[in-house]
């Protein structure tokens, strides 16, 4: 299924996010063009080296109007009359209490301006970032969804028909990062430490086991972890950049080469990168090289609609309001929402 | 002057619209459970079936705690952004006044509570003004009901306790004798209580621009709680 057959509400919709740590809020166009992103980084979870659910709660409810009224008016509008078609917001799966903010504010505002309400997935609404990128996405596409919360390999037959062919079963990706970059005495979040560390060291110094080479497109992290943690116990001497280099390759190794294994099986036309982790360069310049290398298409997003953001969620829900309409006003929060769910 | 007043404060949500001087229209609803869903729906209808447009809703009076956390949030989220959409102010009112404040002809000290959850209570202490009303007269605190039965012995005088952080710990209260309890039907937040506060509030102009009010938590995140204890343990050591 190509490009032409894929309709989106063409007005501007609102998207909010609140799933996680961050407060993000953007206006879309056409379902894919951002006017404006607001993306607020919260950072009191760095002392604790991992997300705490109610300090997120607390930051989401202090930020959110603020965060609100800045992507409106970036993208031109105003408060009082912001003309919109609609206001998607993020409903799971993530943190309740995170979730519940976002929610909330959602239905405020749909309720003032007399707009209507879309619940968006978010897993969903990471697979329609490329659609805010300028390459149009060729179906049927592998996606590597990978972040602090989620590792998954996505059969997209177009957008809405979701096969779930991968995923990890245990660590998400993110989080094999910041465990390890927490024993290496990095900071949080993990990824951009480990990889500005990476960058300084070689990463063919030591070659750490791919784990569950075994045919399936499933992936597994935890047994790395342990072997980096060993080796670094160890070995004192070795220097902590060529630790985290070699890690970081193992990493990018086994997402890049079973997300090609699984285009390869399900004869996907392209590739595309998804979720937080897609920020990691070194995983941006291999799946890109070696996809090109096999004729596949190719989408990575910048790096900004990697991570959460509110333009993705905008971008989902202006698919979801032209071809389901829009979600009713009692849209609760749904923590542990699975791909293919929708409410 | 027409205000909307928003209270998810406590296990009972209680949503009301009101033109000053006029009964006002309420819903109150128990649990927090469907908050979240109801909360719309609910301001929806009572603006359907009020003969106000919500471009007509002067300020948002808003119950900002203490209480449970995420109730308190879904309820001031929703304030906040509905009034930031709708270019009103907020008033700010706690959880704690307006339970004293059904109380404020009482002559003897009013102890207004809530609960807190963890065997825990939120609890203030207040007096009647002459002329009318009732202030508060110690800090926001939270205590076991054993401390704060021991702190209302040691005041040595007649007490009113009222909410239901008082009601629940009934037993432990009750073994002091200089303390009365008022009754049940006023064991939680009363929308007229909160409107009735607001009203003044609003008129006097002490209200505050939507993104500038805070939750009234008084107690730490459990994380930051604990973290700070094995900072502590980690230095000592
Ligand atoms: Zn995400």
């Amino acid at each position: 299924m190509g490009l032409n057959s894929y309709s989106v509400a063409h007005g501007l919709v609102l998207g909010i996010e609140t799933s996680c740590d961050e407060t993000a809020v953007a206006v879309v166009e056409d379902g894919s063009r951002a006017l404006s992103s607001i993306i607020y980084s919260q950072e009191v979870h760095a002392e604790f080296g991992g997300v705490v659910p109610e300090l997120a709660g607390r930051e989401h409810e202090r930020r959110i109007l603020t965060v609100v009224k800045q992507a409106i008016s970036e993208a031109g509008l105003e408060m009082s009359k912001p003309k919109l078609e609609a206001i998607a917001v993020t409903m799971g799966p993530g943190l309740a209490g995170a979730l519940m903010v976002g929610v909330a504010a959602a239905k405020a505002l749909s309720l003032a301006w007399e707009v209507p309400i879309i619940g968006v997935n978010h897993l969903e609404g990471h697979l329609f970032a490329v659609r805010l990128e300028q390459d149009p996405i060729r179906y049927p596409a592998i996606m590597l969804l990978v972040s602090g919360g989620h590792t998954m390999l996505v059969l997209v037959e177009q957008p809405g028909r979701y096969k779930i062919v991968g995923r990890s079963l245990d660590d998400a990706a993110g989080e094999a990062f910041d465990k390890v970059a927490r024993f290496l005495g990095l900071g949080y979040p993990g990824g951009p430490e480990i990889e500005r560390e990476a960058g300084l060291g070689d990463p063919s110094f030591i070659r750490f086991p791919r784990a569950l080479r075994d045919g399936s497109f499933n992936f597994s992290f935890s047994g790395l972890k342990t072997a980096v943690v060993t080796y670094a116990k160890r070995n004192p001497q070795v220097e902590l950049a060529d630790i985290a280099a070699s890690f970081q390759e193992a990493v990018v190794d086994v997402l890049v080469e079973k997300t090609l294994n699984a285009a390869k099986e399900f004869e996907a036309k392209s590739v595309a990168l998804a979720g937080g982790v897609g920020a990691n360069t070194k995983l941006r310049e291999v799946l890109a090289k070696r996809a090109h290398d096999l004729d596949l298409g190719v989408c990575i997003p910048s790096r900004e609609n990697c991570t959460d953001n509110g333009a993705m969620i905008a971008a989902a829900g202006a698919w979801r309001l032209e071809n389901f309409g829009p979600s009713d006003i009692s849209l609760g929060a749904y923590p542990s929402l699975g791909l293919q769910e929708s409410i | 002057m027409i205000l909307l007043g928003i209270d998810t404060a406590t296990e009972m949500t209680s949503l009301g619209l009101c033109k000053y001087g006029e009964p006002p229209s309420l819903v109150s609803f128990p649990g927090p459970k469907n908050q979240l869903e109801s909360i719309g729906r609910v301001v929806q209808q009572l603006l359907d079936d009020s003969e106000f447009s919500r471009s007509q809703i002067n300020a948002v009076a808003v119950d900002v705690g203490p209480g449970l956390f995420t109730g308190l949030r879904v309820g001031v989220s929703f304030a906040k952004s509905l009034a930031g959409a709708l270019g009103i102010s907020i008033v700010p009112v706690s959880s704690l006044d307006i339970l004293a404040f059904s109380q404020r002809n009482c002559p003897k000290t009013v102890v207004a509570a809530v609960d807190a959850r963890r065997g825990e209570v939120f609890y203030a202490m207040y007096r009647k003004v002459p002329g009318g009303g009732i202030a508060r007269i110690s800090d926001i605190a939270v205590g076991s009901p054993e401390d704060v039965a021991a702190e209302i012995e040691s005041m040595a005088e007649s007490v009113l306790l009222v909410g239901h952080g008082a009601h629940k710990y009934k037993e432990v209260f009750s073994t002091v004798s200089q303390v009365h309890f008022a009754g049940s039907a006023v064991s939680y937040p009363l929308m007229p209580m909160l409107f009735e506060i607001a009203f003044p509030m609003t008129f006097s102009e002490e209200f505050v621009p939507p993104e500038s009010v805070e939750v009234v938590y008084i107690r730490d995140a459990d994380a930051r709680v604990n973290f700070d204890v094995r900072q502590a343990l980690r230095k000592d050591g």
